[in-house]
């Protein structure tokens, strides 16, 4: 962008004096003198004259740096010039444009528009025109460093170039295409060409060609590695470039630097290495300035447009405001009248539905209020449910799991491992070999036991009956209490869960009974009628204060089946006379 | 994985022969059409059909095999129901090389064999069972405490609300209680109850 806008300035200058000749975007008008213009055009329904001053419009812009704007005038130029009919000003206005999408790096679109106008140029053999579209296009891939391309651009340029026999555009071509060639390394081109700039120069005797023509030739010497030649002509140009040239004396200086290090002298090439780096800081420094600048010029040019369209506003708005006051007066008026209406009505109206609507509303709590309590219990059981089954099933998993896998491996070893007393004579008087298949029997008990807490496969297996039985044959009770266990129409099996509820229950009134109650007789009692189970555990203990009886555990367990049940519990007990427990479940 | 097991010891022995391995229970009726067979180790727990339908199904077929059972469960309930139906020797999965070896011989040879784990098991369910009769008054089973409480009540002729009230329990219970003593003394209706029981002496009047 830096060095393209360099490039640029260089190109304002060059064509006005050039045999492109005046431009109608030559000349800059003030923004007073466009805006009159415009009037006087649209007064006088001039298409043709408003698109042209639409495209001095977007020059103004573009020059006070307010791009936005000057995009808008250029395509509304191009818009009115197309349905006019008018290519050479179309293309013209295009050309703009491109300056436009150059100066702002948007490379694609210049390059789009300049492919186009050089199209409309060949087919209306209009040279000059092309000429300077091929050298836009040349300089559209210098700044995206093509360098090929650029040449074959510039080339292009000269080809026709050469039947036009414009020296300046000769020069101009030749000096950058010398350019090019040293970024491209190719030394003999960039010298030859860069001449051949010079002499043309000299024959115009156009000083500053001659500069820069000069230049041209020093860098090329210099990338031949003769510093000598190049010093000598890098001189001549520093002599001959004009004092506002800044940029040029800095290009100097870079090459001047590089040149006296070559040879050597490395004074001198410290000397020009600070010029240069002092004069690139000053360029720089101006191009912030001129950013700067760039900007607060464009702020007072949005101003000055701002002002111009609030003062148009100012005169819309006061016609505007005194049709706004009596209108508004109008409808405020039946706006208030509606509402006082419809208040009427809606007061009229809610009189008559309050009374039931209340009546409704309380019914409707009450009933909500109940939903809710149902959807607590409800979801309270759901839980319960959930966990109760969840537990039972984990249960029965690892019952399964110690039966079949740890059971097996285990009675499995200890057939092993007996049979080595066949094999090896004498062994079986080893106490470790007599503990270790001791310790294997008490291992395979102790996986029974605890498969058979978890869940008693005769419950599943055998039924209810054989279980508690089993349950009772299993306790290993001291005090020797007599356990009676009967049991009335359970000759069907009952379903699995309610089976396994049941047992659960009596399992955990049994414990109760022998862990607190001194009992010397328990009776359990499970009968079937046709719509209810009965449990009933009774024992002749100590009996308790229901009152006072702890929620401990077994209670909460007790509880929490008889729920899962949907059954009732009841417990009667007093002091000294023992417990009855009754549980009753429907079928 | 425990048939292995037992197939490599009993192959050590001259006077047997493993003919055949099922791993769940109809297998076994197939391997007994095919296969004559003296003894079967059957093990209580199988998949598809377990040991004790097989053994029932092996019974009613009067075949002569004898059935020596073999289980992880040392329960009283398992081993009568597999006595029960036919099998002549229980021994549990932790069984010895030796004691394998001898149990198969004695129930070949006709008699039962048990493990001394199993046989402990089956005399404590004697003895409890032993008790629970003693304890029953000759046909007539025990009638709880609480159940002779209603059961003077309602041979004095108490309505079942009044039996509740006097009672301190709820009206379900009474009724409870009043089911349960029609099933043990075998009433069809509370004249009945009331007949039992004045017979027996169950109450003190």
């Amino acid at each position: 962008m830096c060095r393209f806008s360099q490039l640029l300035i260089a190109l304002l200058f060059l064509f006005p004096c050039s045999a492109v000749g005046d431009t109608p975007t030559d000349t800059l008008y003030s923004y007073q003198q466009l805006m009159q213009f415009f009037t006087d055009a649209v007064a006088n329904s001039d298409v043709w004259r408003i698109a042209e001053v639409h495209q001095h419009f977007g020059d103004y812009y573009f020059t006070t740096s307010n791009y936005a704007n000057s995009f808008r005038s250029y395509k509304k130029s191009i818009d009115l010039f197309e349905n006019l009919g008018d290519s050479t000003s179309l293309y013209e206005v295009k050309l703009s444009l491109t300056d436009l999408y150059i100066f702002l790096d948007q490379y694609d679109g210049a390059e789009r528009l300049l492919l186009e106008a050089i199209q409309y140029y060949n087919r209306e053999k209009k040279g000059v025109e092309l000429a300077r579209a091929y050298l836009d296009l040349s300089r559209i891939h210098l700044d995206r460093e093509d360098f090929k391309k650029e040449i074959y651009y510039l080339n292009k340029s000269v080809d026709i170039n050469r039947r036009l026999k414009d020296t300046l555009l000769d020069i101009t071509i030749g000096i950058e295409k010398s350019n090019s060639y040293v970024r491209l390394e190719e030394k003999n081109k960039a010298l030859g060409t860069a001449e051949r700039a010079l002499a043309l120069s000299k024959e115009i005797n156009n000083p500053e060609f001659i500069s820069q023509s000069l230049l041209a030739v020093g860098n090329a010497y210099q990338l031949k590695k003769n510093p000598k030649l190049s010093i000598d002509y890098l001189r001549q140009s520093h002599r001959l470039t004009l004092p506002t040239n800044a940029p040029q004396f800095r290009d100097i200086y870079k090459t001047m630097a590089a040149a006296f290090f070559d040879q050597e002298s490395y004074d001198s090439a410290y000397i020009y290495v600070n010029k240069f780096v002092a004069l690139n800081d000053s360029l720089q420094n101006a191009d912030q300035l001129e950013t700067t600048n760039r900007l607060s010029r464009q702020y007072e040019s949005q101003k000055k447009d701002e002002k111009i369209q609030e003062l148009s506003q100012e005169k819309n708005s006061a016609e505007f405001s005194v049709r706004k006051q009596r209108n508004l007066l109008i409808s405020a008026l039946i706006g208030f009248l509606a509402i006082l209406a419809g208040t009427y009505f809606i007061i009229r109206f809610f009189q008559k539905q309050i009374s039931t609507r209340e009546l409704i509303n309380r019914q409707n709590e009450k009933i909500n209020k109940q939903k809710i309590t149902e959807l607590e219990n409800n979801m309270k059981i759901e839980s319960m449910h959930a966990m109760i089954e969840g537990q039972e099933a984990e249960r029965e998993r690892v019952a399964k799991d110690l039966h079949d896998s740890l059971g097996g491996l285990l009675s499995t070893v200890k057939l092993q491992f007996d049979s080595l007393e066949n094999k090896l004579d004498g062994v079986s008087k080893f106490k470790n070999y007599q503990n270790a298949n001791r310790l294997l029997d008490t291992a395979c008990q102790e996986v029974r036991d605890i498969a058979r807490n978890m869940q008693p496969s005769s419950l599943v297996n055998l039924g209810l009956v054989a279980a508690v039985r089993d349950l009772i044959n299993r306790i290993d009770d001291p005090d020797q209490r007599t356990i009676d266990f009967q049991h009335y129409g359970l000759d069907h099996k009952l379903e699995n869960t309610v089976a396994l509820t049941v047992y659960r229950l009596v399992q955990e009134l049994l414990n109760n009974s022998i862990k607190h109650s001194k009992a010397k007789e328990i009776l359990i009692q499970l009968t079937r009628e046709e719509s209810e189970f009965i449990i009933m555990v009774e024992d002749d203990g100590v009996g308790f204060d229901i009152e006072g009886v702890e929620k401990g555990m077994g209670t909460e367990n007790i509880l929490s089946r008889v729920n899962y049940l949907k059954g009732d519990l009841s417990v009667h007990s007093e002091k000294g006379k023992g417990t009855t427990t009754l549980v009753t479940v429907p079928l | 994985m425990f048939a292995d097991g037992i197939e490599s010891i009993l192959s050590e022995e001259a006077d047997i022969e493993v003919v055949g391995k099922c791993y769940d229970g109809e297998a076994v009726f197939t391997e007994l059409a095919e296969k004559e067979i003296d003894l079967i180790l059957l093990d209580v727990n199988l998949p598809k059909m377990n040991g004790i339908e097989v053994c029932k199904k092996l019974f009613k077929e009067k075949t002569n095999i004898k059935v020596l059972a073999l289980s992880m469960f040392n329960e009283e309930s398992y081993v009568t129901e597999i006595l029960n139906n036919g099998a002549q020797g229980y021994i549990l999965k932790n069984t010895g090389r030796t004691e394998l070896l001898k149990s198969i011989k004695t129930v070949f040879e006709g008699q039962s064999y048990f493990s001394p784990a199993v046989t402990q098991t089956i005399m404590k369910g004697l003895v409890k069972g032993s008790e629970s009769s003693k304890a029953a008054n000759l046909n007539i089973p025990k009638v709880s405490r609480r159940e002779k409480e209603v059961l003077e009540l309602i041979v004095k002729e108490h309505t079942t609300q009044e039996i509740a009230d006097q009672l301190f329990i709820s009206l379900k219970t009474v009724e409870s209680h009043r089911a349960n003593l029609l099933a043990k003394l075998n009433a069809r209706n509370t004249a009945g109850l009331v007949r039992i029981a004045m017979e027996n002496n169950l109450i003190d009047v």
